[in-house]
């Protein structure tokens, strides 16, 4: 049982498909809310993406779960996860 | 070719044990919610049966206009920022005179004085405090308070309680959608279940069929769930501090669909009353509660929530002018246009409510939740089935999914008796709805433990379920007095839904229970059988 | 309350067309023939007549959204689900 918990932690599809994607998936989320339109009403960019928000991790989370090239999905995450960053850094620095 | 082949088993393979998992680590926890999801459909019906109560449309009847004047008259001028009113599950009619301020926790509240009106127009009760803990400490809405928080929030100390039922919906939404993907004859064994050798169900294929029919609303329930749970946990707030830079008022008056700072000038309102027969006129209902915000000032306004009405399936708000009386609008859910946010919105909240068409819509959304319950149950047994044969180190497995499949509906129905006889008695009843809850579930896990034969702990606890779905309508009736020839009289529609609801789970668990008594005659007669035949051929 | 009444028609037709195709369904057919011979079944569908049948569930939308009975249209989605549930749990002696 513990060297298959350890396996587990070690294997790099879990952080990758659980913390990862989670961290990620927020990232979106919050990002959405800068660069969504907000409409007339001047809320779709708050509620669309908190909306939206299970849907992206559930697809971001089946893809890294099933992909076999685990190098793209991790680029993928990474690129998410960059390009949402500066969103927002810019958004409060810019 | 091959490579394709293998690729796909292993997919399969990948698929099974993220199915498997998220149901073993999770699926108690998320049966519990889905349990109590079922019942909260039903939560404002269980709120006027448990008071015997039916709807007087006190808001019609009454004088709204000149109750208004005299409580205002005599409440803190702060107070009078914003004025709702509804009508309770005791024939009162609540008006709750308030401000908006940040309570204790550090979110926006509204505080001031609540009274609890009769159909005589006299005060009942009075009290000051944040809205949220007097509807906390409200013994009207003890029961079903109770039952829907454990649903929302499993009584765990916000956000976590949100944060873990909004985990649990993305489990959910895993274990369907992998279901459905794993499952490479979905169509084909839509409606096949076979067989074992003792004629029972084959567990694995009441498994699958039941979850095959239920994975779109499994899907959708899910969904929906975990955005409500994530968006009050932090998801709000946050966006709130990315779009108005941490502006929580802000924040607050764009999803409100209000301007901040009106004007605070002193002017007549306009009467009430003329406004609520104007609105009920539109609707053809009564409206479910009342806003009056800035009562005798020159941005004075008034808006009256509807439930969905004739085909509809989102709620509607009509806003009037307070000076005047006009009516001005048909307001969004939020923002103060119509907007894609606030049409998503109000689809939103009747999928996953079910309350959109009175009790017609309620009762399909409970046979939803009981398909639901059904699948998590039947999978989790599926599994403690599999390992009871093979190990004897998950016996403990089996019985925790006995503990909690018929625990938790009998701790529930405990506590709906803990709340009758405090109310006779004329205890706290808030605080004895979860005692009881507590202590049944001691006493039911110290059950589980002792109990040896799981059988017979399973018999047992049904017996129990069954036996205190009986007893309920009588204990409601010797505490309220209230009869079914009342409640035909009076035609509580709600009142006599839970009533049948809880007869009919009653002679179902006694049916089961008659079932499975059955069955282990049969099996004993055969082993006997058995044994004689052999004994004869020796 | 009118459009509760008008839902209820399509409701019944889902339930007679799932009945009719858990009745005609060859898997269930194949496996209570193995269990149980007695069961006689001259009902037989072709395999395009139930493609049929199972997508004529669809059309009730049709008239619903005429209706703009929106409610309906959720009411009649959740029943079907539950309905073909229910029917697929009788008892082969049944259907």
């Amino acid at each position: 049982m513990g060297k298959s918990l350890l396996f587990f932690f070690k294997s790099q599809r879990f952080w990758l498909s659980g913390p990862a994607t989670l961290l990620v998936s927020l990232l979106f989320m919050l990002a959405m809310a800068v660069w969504f339109p907000p409409g007339v009403g001047n809320v779709n960019n708050i509620i669309l993406p908190l909306v939206l928000l299970p849907l992206i991790w559930a697809i971001l989370f089946f893809y890294t779960y099933l992909t076999t090239n685990m190098r793209k999905a991790q680029w993928l995450l990474v690129a998410l996860f960059v390009v949402n960053s500066a969103i927002l850094t810019f958004k409060f620095l810019g | 070719m091959d490579q394709n082949t293998s690729a796909f088993r292993s997919k399969a393979k990948a698929l099974l044990s993220l199915h498997s998992w998220s149901g073993i680590v999770l699926g108690m926890l998320l049966y519990a919610v889905i349990f109590t999801g079922t019942v909260a459909v039903v939560a404002d019906e269980i709120g006027e049966w448990s008071n015997s109560n039916y709807p007087q449309r006190l808001m019609l009847t009454s004088d709204v206009n000149e109750t208004v004047k005299r409580l205002s008259a005599q409440t803190p001028k702060e107070y009078l920022d914003e004025i709702s009113a509804y009508e309770n599950d005791r024939q009162q009619l609540v008006y709750f005179f308030h401000t908006h301020k940040q309570n204790p926790s550090g979110d926006m509240d509204e505080y001031g004085v609540q009274y609890a009106l009769n159909s005589q127009g006299e005060i009942v009760t009075e009290k000051t405090g944040f809205g949220s803990d007097i509807y906390a400490q409200d013994d009207t809405y003890a029961l079903s308070r109770f039952l829907v928080s454990i649903h929302t929030e499993l009584h765990i100390p916000s956000p976590w309680g949100l944060i873990l039922t909004g985990i649990l919906g993305l489990a959910m939404l895993i274990a369907s959608v992998s279901g459905f993907m794993m499952h490479r004859h979905l169509f084909i064994d839509m409606f096949s279940i076979r067989k074992q050798r003792d004629g029972q169900s084959l567990k694995r294929d009441s498994h699958t069929v039941a979850g095959t029919w239920s994975i779109p609303f499994a899907i959708l329930l899910a969904f929906t769930g975990s955005f409500f749970s994530f968006s009050t946990a932090f998801g709000i707030p946050a966006m709130g501090i990315v779009a108005f830079g941490g502006d929580q008022e802000a924040l607050m008056y764009a999803m409100v669909g209000e301007q901040q700072n009106k004007s605070e000038a002193r002017m007549a309102s306009a009467n009430l009353n003329l406004m609520l027969q104007d609105a009920v006129q539109r609707q053809s209902a009564a409206p479910t509660f009342l806003s009056i915000s800035h009562i005798g000032t020159e941005s004075a306004s008034v808006l009256a929530f509807f439930m969905p009405n004739e085909g509809k399936v989102g709620y509607e708000q009509l806003v009037y002018d307070g000076t005047n009386g006009d009516f001005v609008e048909y307001k969004p859910i939020v923002g103060s246009v119509p907007s894609l946010g606030s049409s998503i919105l109000s689809l939103i909240y009747p999928i996953h409510f079910g309350t959109f068409a009175g009790l017609w819509s309620k009762i399909i959304w409970i046979s939803l939740g009981v398909a639901a319950c059904y699948v998590t149950i039947s999978g989790l047994q599926l599994y403690a089935h599999r390992n009871q044969k093979n190990e004897s180190s998950w016996q403990w497995y089996s019985r925790l999914c006995v503990w909690g499949f018929f625990g938790l509906p009998l701790c529930s129905l405990a506590s709906t008796v803990g709340f009758f006889v405090s109310g006779s008695l004329g205890t706290n009843q808030s605080v004895w709805t979860q005692l009881s809850f507590v202590i049944s579930a001691a006493l039911i896990s110290v059950l589980s433990l002792s109990i040896k034969n799981i059988h017979l702990l399973k018999k047992v606890l049904l017996a129990g379920n069954g036996l205190f779905c009986l007893i309920l309508p009588m204990l409601r009736y010797t505490t309220s007095g209230t009869g079914w020839l009342q409640a035909l009289q009076h035609n509580m529609m709600a009142m006599m839904f839970i009533e049948m609801t809880l007869l009919f789970c009653s002679v179902w668990c006694f049916f089961a229970l008659y079932k499975s008594m059955q069955f282990d005659q049969q099996n004993i007669n055969q082993t006997n059988t058995s044994f004689s035949t052999q004994e004869t051929a020796k | 309350m009118n459009h509760l009444i008008m839902t209820l028609p399509f409701i019944m037709y889902s339930l007679a067309i799932v009945f009719l195709l858990a009745h005609t369904d060859p898997r269930r057919r194949q496996l209570s023939n193995k269990t149980d011979n007695t069961t006689n079944r001259k009902f037989v569908l072709s395999v395009a007549g139930r493609k049929l049948l199972a997508w004529s569930l669809i059309l009730p939308f049709i008239p619903l959204a005429a209706m703009a009975n929106y409610a309906g249209i959720l009411m009649y989605a959740g029943a079907v689900t539950v309905i073909g549930w229910a029917v697929s749990e009788l008892p082969t002696s049944v259907v």
